[in-house]
């Protein structure tokens, strides 16, 4: 038999108070979020759209009496065997930065946890490069890893080579070494702070009580704290992917001219002198923009039918 | 096993967080360094003395970029706050959207964005302009600023609020006294990320700046085109110090008791 709720009268002064309180605390929310609301619209929203409509030949700065909607600048983006080898390399760099710095920011923030003596001096270490510039990061690499850099020269002491030219190519390579190498010295500590920052959280006096009943650390891993910082590695390797698909800055330092990253041959595309290559770039914008979007919500949708198994 | 393993990746971590570091530094100082000699042959100034040439284009730079991370700074950590309070405090209707259009800067790109704006950024007056180019750093700093704010606000206990308000404290009183003391960690971390984005940032201030707006990324990126590699040491290594000053003073809030990145954990 199920069991009805009781429902006893709600005196009509309260529900008239309820009420009340519901549309005032609705009207406060209207005020915190308009600055906002206003802003991102205006800003974001409507660059997005205004992008769209040029990426179709619409609004275009060169002639305002252009005929309407054409997708000439996607028959040429898609066309273009720049935009091809552009969008196999920005793959590959999101991909393996986003990989490769999620596995090792996780391992690194676990040893982290557990080590005792100097975790607050571990914790300052890694938190030194998050407020470091991309720029100077690239710059960083670059100095360290190009063929006459730091371990270039520690190679030739070492005797594995004689001369530069022996040195592989890591930066302003095609394979998109140098790019990768960059995004994962900035993108693990940014990983390691959102993982520590969830571990400090009331997971700790979960996993003392597990502890103490005799949970081993393997067991307590899987049902506790990997379960529970779950959400943080979710929402940092989203980031992360975004960040490291459409970046400008670092593959144009360590890249080559050609391939290119997305974003590098949009922005050519942007500025060519020949005003008729901007619909192609915003074209490129567009599609990026998509594919993050279609990417980044899959992912979701994946990690959040995962999480509901178990 | 587990026990002598851990220090030695821990110490390579560590080692390859800083070698970038030791080679930037090397060749701020570092003259005539011709490739097999690990070490430079000698050492000089000479990229320093550039840097902080007081008519020079870093200190210009210094100054163009400080106006403007703390401009963007303030203003997002302001207005990404009522919005992250909102957020965690309050139910409104279509709430469901507001964090999508929240979020959604995080996920597409700025550049692509920028891009579609600029036509009416030259429309109104805002390229070329310090104005714009605040507008435009707002776009990729104001979800940071919620996403954290609204972290900070889901342990914020409203009934502080209230029993100063019941006791007949001002709104004012309430908010200086009882709220900021709670949430400032989060403030700070969100300033910290506000003001780092906008002094890193280097497509969106050439696209709305036009060149005219010189931050020190914008210089920065000149010196690379060049090869006067003690000159790219010296500007690095006074780029990355502003921002170190504020970790300085923010840091305690990143991971400590009272974490507040944990709401950039809740996409």
């Amino acid at each position: 038999m199920r069991l009805e709720k009781a429902t006893v009268p709600t005196p009509f002064f309260i529900l008239n108070k309820i009420k009340l309180h519901k549309r005032s605390s609705e009207r406060k929310a209207t005020w915190l979020i308009l600055p906002t609301f206003i802003i991102l619209t205006l800003l974001f929203v409507g660059g997005f759209f205004f992008g769209i409509l040029q990426s179709f030949g619409y609004f275009s700065v060169i002639d305002n009496s252009s005929d309407g909607i054409s997708l000439d600048a996607y028959r040429v983006a898609f066309s273009s065997d720049v935009v091809r080898s552009g969008i196999i390399l920005t793959f590959r760099v999101a991909l393996l930065s986003t990989l490769l710095s999620t596995v090792v920011a996780l391992a690194i923030s676990l040893m982290i946890s557990r080590t005792k003596r100097f975790q607050s001096i571990l914790i300052a270490i890694t938190q030194f490069n998050i407020p470091i510039p991309h720029v100077v990061a690239a710059t960083g690499i670059l100095l360290t890893f190009s063929q006459s850099g730091i371990i270039s020269r520690l190679a030739y002491k070492l005797g594995f080579i004689d001369s530069t030219s022996e040195f592989p190519i890591i930066t302003n390579d095609p394979f998109g070494y140098g790019i990768i190498l960059s995004y994962l010295w900035k993108e693990i500590p940014f990983l390691c702070i959102l993982i520590l920052g969830a571990l400090r959280g009331p997971v700790t006096q979960l996993d003392e009580t597990a502890k103490t009943l005799g949970a081993s650390y393997g067991y307590r891993l899987r049902k506790i704290t990997l379960p529970y910082i779950f959400p943080s590695i979710l929402s940092g390797t989203i980031i992360v992917f975004a960040f490291s698909f459409g970046s400008y800055e670092v593959p144009f330092i360590l890249g080559e001219p050609y391939p290119s990253t997305v974003s590098v041959v949009a922005y050519q595309f942007y500025t060519n002198r020949d005003l008729a290559y901007r619909p192609v770039a915003m074209a490129l914008a567009t599609i990026t923009s998509l594919v993050i979007g279609l990417l980044v919500y899959f992912y979701m949708k994946i990690t959040q039918q995962e999480s509901r198994k178990k | 096993m587990k026990l002598t393993l851990r220090p030695i990746f821990l110490g390579l971590f560590i080692f390859w967080l800083f070698f970038p570091f030791v080679s930037i530094i090397l060749w701020s100082i570092g003259t005539g360094w011709r490739f097999p000699a690990m070490l430079p042959e000698s050492y000089s100034l000479r990229g320093y003395k550039i840097a902080f040439d007081p008519s020079g284009d870093i200190i210009k730079g210094i100054i163009t970029s400080t106006i403007i991370a703390i401009l963007v700074g303030t203003i997002a950590t302001v207005i990404g706050s009522a919005a992250g309070r909102a957020i965690a405090m309050y139910t409104f209707r279509f709430k469901k959207a507001f964090q999508f259009l929240v979020l959604a800067p995080l996920i597409v790109p700025g550049l692509a964005v920028t891009m579609g704006i600029q036509v009416l950024f030259i429309k109104y007056g805002l390229s070329d302009s310090l104005q714009g180019v605040v507008l435009a750093h707002l776009i990729p700093t104001i979800p940071y600023v919620v996403m954290i704010m609204s972290g900070t606000f889901a342990n914020f206990d409203k009934s502080y609020e209230e029993q100063g308000s019941v006791l007949g404290a001002s709104r004012l009183i309430v908010l200086r006294k009882i709220t900021l003391p709670i949430v400032i960690p989060g403030l700070a971390v969100s300033f910290l990320f506000a003001f780092v984005i906008s002094w890193s940032e280097y497509i969106l201030t050439l696209l709305v700046g036009g060149g005219t707006v010189k931050t020190l990324p914008l210089v920065l990126f000149s010196y690379l085109r060049g090869s006067d590699l003690p000159l790219v040491g010296a500007a690095s290594i006074v780029f990355m110090i502003p921002p170190l000053i504020l970790l300085r003073f923010t840091s305690k809030y990143l991971v400590g008791r009272t974490s507040s990145v944990t709401g950039l954990g809740t996409i």
